[in-house]
């Protein structure tokens, strides 16, 4: 599993993870995770390209940045899903708390529109 | 006629889950079994395992062991997982609460929802000192197609 800061400046974070997000996957990441997205508190996008698995470890650890950056007035948004990760999520009901967009455009407008 | 079948005993702990989630994932994919069933069997596995290392032994897990056996069928994967924990049966578990708001949204209980939803069927059974898990993924090539 890895994780890439794609931007992280003034306006919004924008990281990529790559690989497995299983178990491992998250003890990998989980903490540099919360760093960039959680506790610098800007809006987020969460590439999700070339995630390949997405299990309920790191289903909570979206839902928990999520939920921190809620309470920072800031968004976070799920960009660009494979189609099987995509009906995980939406099988968990994530489609109802947090954007998942498949054009970046988008994604970015979503996080610009609090 | 049996297609390929893979056994693993593993240890019940988070060593012995990700050694065993490799092994599945590479004999899954390697059988030809497509994307989406090679996943769901993976997604089944590490959220079932979790379960009983987590809940299913009292004190240490690590000294227990966990039978995992991965069964390739024409239209199916079906995987079997047995150990001798205590009795639990997922499907008495109620089903979490996936159409609540974010801030509503507790932290867990999704990996058995995801389970029961993705799978083609689960199904538990108690035999003396064992629980058996047995879930069944649907693995129909055209699946998945639009």
């Amino acid at each position: 599993m890895e994780m890439k800061t794609i931007k992280s400046d003034g306006d919004y974070t924008h990281v990529a993870l790559s690989g497995r997000l299983d178990v491992d996957g998250v003890q990998e990441i989980e903490l540099k995770f919360a760093g960039m997205v959680a506790a610098r508190g800007k809006p987020s996008i969460v590439d999700l390209t070339e995630c390949s698995f997405l299990a309920s470890m790191g289903m909570r650890m979206l839902l928990s940045s999520a939920k921190a950056l809620r309470a920072k007035g800031a968004k976070l948004v799920l960009y660009n899903p494979q189609p099987v990760v995509l009906e995980a999520l939406q099988t968990a009901g994530f489609g109802l708390i947090m954007p998942i967009e498949l054009d970046f455009a988008k994604a970015i407008g979503l996080l610009k529109n609090e | 006629m049996a297609g390929p079948s893979l056994k693993i005993k593993m240890r019940s702990d988070l060593d012995g889950l990700s050694s065993a989630a490799r092994s599945i994932e590479d004999f899954v994919a390697g059988s030809g079994v497509p994307s989406r069933a090679c996943y769901i069997v993976g997604l089944s596995f590490e959220e079932l395992a979790t379960n009983i290392i987590k809940y299913g032994f009292e004190g240490d897990s690590s000294s227990r062991e966990i039978d995992v056996e991965i069964a390739i069928e024409r239209e199916r994967v079906v995987l079997t997982l047995e150990d001798e924990g205590r009795e639990f049966d997922p499907l008495s578990v109620p089903e979490p609460e996936t159409a609540a708001a974010l801030d509503d949204r507790e932290i867990g209980g999704l990996g058995l929802h995801l389970v029961r939803r993705m799978a083609e069927s689960l199904s538990y059974r108690r035999d003396g000192a064992r629980n058996i898990l047995k879930v069944s993924v649907k693995s129909d090539p055209e699946e998945g197609r639009p």
